[in-house]
């Protein structure tokens, strides 16, 4: 299967359909999520209206962490089977998953001055978030130092498999060690201790940062992959000349 | 209106600034790839 989409010319057929059809759906759902989270959703009984924060920045940081593991099974397929796509994809989720964990960070911090009564604390969750997007930062900068792009592929392939192991750190923070940070309350063995009014646009919110991710991704794909024809068929033009 | 609503609107024009920029530069990055490749590959 990943074979089937790692062919270039079949991949730019799909996306040039896939990445307006993700646009739209995640333009829909914004519009309706929007709202949704700023004026529907009832305020906490504790935490008052700043609970709408979540909306935000809770799906900032479940992709935030997916998009890594996405990136790290790429970085793995180029690796082992040198699938042509596979640093390009993993190349291309990079920024949006630095935006997404930076906007975790940030919102989280408000989040923290207004509940908190703090804007930073060096606890597992936060800190382990944080090395997160350094991770992030690191690889771009990584694929931006290095001039050889098959020697860049390979060193920001390994460098995002190593990084692989913050992930499951961040996820269990908050049970592996005291935290300030409230515990995992929907992703729970047990279920979620979440009323519905709330996280009906918790999940909408959730699926409109996923398709805004696909649409994102698919452009920076898109764009790598004009990249590599522009940069080939100069290459040709100058060994002709 | 309570003063919590200060920090969430903050947060929101964070996070529409975060998706403007990243639009933005996939906009600006594909049309400059597309044309560039374009001009490259014309005979």
């Amino acid at each position: 299967m990943f074979a089937w989409f790692a062919n270039p010319e079949r991949f730019m057929r799909l996306s040039a359909w896939g990445m307006p059809l993700a646009t739209a759906l995640a333009t829909i759902l914004f519009a309706i999520g929007l709202p949704w989270a700023l004026i529907h959703a009832p305020a906490d009984f504790r935490q008052g209206d700043s609970v709408r924060i979540m909306y935000l920045h809770v799906p900032a940081a479940w992709w935030a962490l997916f998009i890594y593991v996405f990136m790290g099974v790429a970085s793995l397929m180029g690796l082992v089977w040198k699938h042509a796509l596979a640093d390009v994809a993993a190349r291309a989720a990079a920024p949006i998953g630095a935006a997404y964990a930076a906007l975790c960070l940030v919102t989280g911090s408000f989040w923290g001055a207004t509940t908190w009564g703090t804007w930073w604390e060096w606890d597992a969750r936060l800190t382990s978030m944080l090395v997160l997007f350094l991770i992030y930062v690191g690889y771009l900068a990584l694929w931006a130092a290095v001039e050889d792009e098959q020697r860049a592929a390979r060193l920001a392939a390994l460098l995002c498999l190593g990084g692989l192991v913050n992930v499951p750190i961040v996820h269990f923070s908050v049970d592996w060690w005291n935290s300030l940070h409230q515990p995992a309350s929907i992703l729970r063995s047990g279920g979620s201790a979440m009323d519905a009014s709330m996280m009906q646009p918790l999940f909408v919110m959730a699926f409109a940062f996923l398709f805004a991710f696909v649409a994102l991704l698919f452009a920076g794909m898109r764009a790598h992959v004009y990249r590599r024809r522009a940069l080939s068929a100069a290459m040709r033009r100058a060994r002709a000349a | 209106m309570n003063d919590h609503w200060d920090y969430v609107w903050w947060c929101y024009a964070i996070g529409g600034v975060t998706f403007a920029a990243l639009i933005a530069r996939a906009v600006i990055d594909l049309r400059r790839w597309k044309a560039r490749a374009e001009k490259e590959e014309r005979p």
